[in-house]
């Protein structure tokens, strides 16, 4: 079925993007992403141990 | 295509009905076991305990989002659907607003539980404004994820065999492109402003941990926000025009 195969290459393409992705380490970018996304009450500075490294650098 | 809308959705509420008092009686189930521990344990760690059903939300909603389809292809019944005058975008909208309404209503229940136990264990009651903006919170977060295990699930359904191999296959690689990828439409939504929670949980959290300091709101960026919403209703439009095109119809009719 034509559908089928158009999704199996939307989907293999994506998977490659993927692998690029992580090869560049874009998966650490996520965090990031996230913390962009929604700010949290952060505390100003004196607990160390839950800083701006939660989401990663 | 209102009554359509209509008589579907009735037949669907009647299908999850089951569904709905299982929830219901687990919850309360939780919470009267709570509630014969309050002398035991420590009154706060009930309190807390009374939020832990709510993990289970977004499970729920990603087995909810394929069982409801499923069970169309199981019974068959989804070649006499797609035969009447509706749109595929009636039926994946039928499916999400009655799991949008199941999540609304374990939400609710939840919730009388958790200001139960709210008057026992703390001092000030909790904030309405703060259960209204979780409960919103959360169900939002229930549809977003029923979204895309629907589009997963039709993804698998277009595909003679292997079916629910590609639909776990589209579930993380279309999961992991709308939140690495959303962003990009950020710029284009520059215009839309910030929305702020009240983050009186967050904060209590930093405050028990003996830091006064925290701010008192969670800060939401608008146009990142708006552009994940985007994208997922993008993915609810792809995979109506799926079901309605290209979705293999079970053997045997």
């Amino acid at each position: 079925m034509r559908a089928s195969r158009v999704l199996l290459l939307v989907l293999i393409l994506l998977t490659l993007l993927f692998v690029f992705d992580y090869s560049r380490g874009g998966i650490f970018k996520i965090g990031t992403q996230m913390s962009q996304l929604i700010i949290l009450p952060a505390p100003v500075g004196n607990i160390p141990t839950l800083d701006d490294h939660w989401f990663g650098e | 295509m209102k009554s359509k809308f209509g008589s579907l959705l009735k037949d669907e509420v009647k299908n999850s009905l089951g569904s709905i008092i299982l929830l219901l009686a687990l919850v309360i189930v939780w919470d009267l076991f709570l509630y014969t521990r309050r002398d035991s344990w420590d009154i706060t760690l009930v309190f807390i305990l009374s939020f832990l059903p709510i993990i289970f939300l977004p499970f729920y909603a990603l087995v909810s989002g394929f069982y409801l389809l499923r069970e169309e292809w199981r019974k068959k019944t989804i070649v006499h659907l797609l035969s009447l005058p509706v749109r595929g975008i009636t039926l994946t909208s039928v499916k999400l607003l009655i799991l949008w309404i199941e999540t609304v209503i374990f939400i609710v229940v939840i919730f009388i539980g958790v200001i139960t136990f709210s008057k026992i264990a703390l001092l000030e009651p909790i904030p309405n404004q703060v259960l209204w903006q979780l409960g919103i919170l959360l169900s939002i977060i229930s549809i977003l994820v029923a979204i895309l295990s629907q589009f997963s699930y039709l993804v698998g359904r277009v595909f003679r065999s292997g079916g629910w191999l590609i639909s776990i296959w589209t579930f993380l690689v279309f999961g992991w492109v709308i939140i690495r990828y959303s962003g990009l439409l950020v710029p284009y939504l520059s215009f839309i402003p910030n929305l702020q929670l009240n983050g009186w949980f967050l904060s209590g959290i930093w405050q028990y941990l003996g830091d006064v300091t925290a701010l008192q709101t969670i800060n939401i960026h608008g146009p990142t926000a708006t552009a994940f919403f985007l994208s997922f209703f993008f993915l609810f439009l792809f995979g109506s025009w799926i079901l309605e095109k290209y979705t293999v119809m079970p053997a045997g009719e």
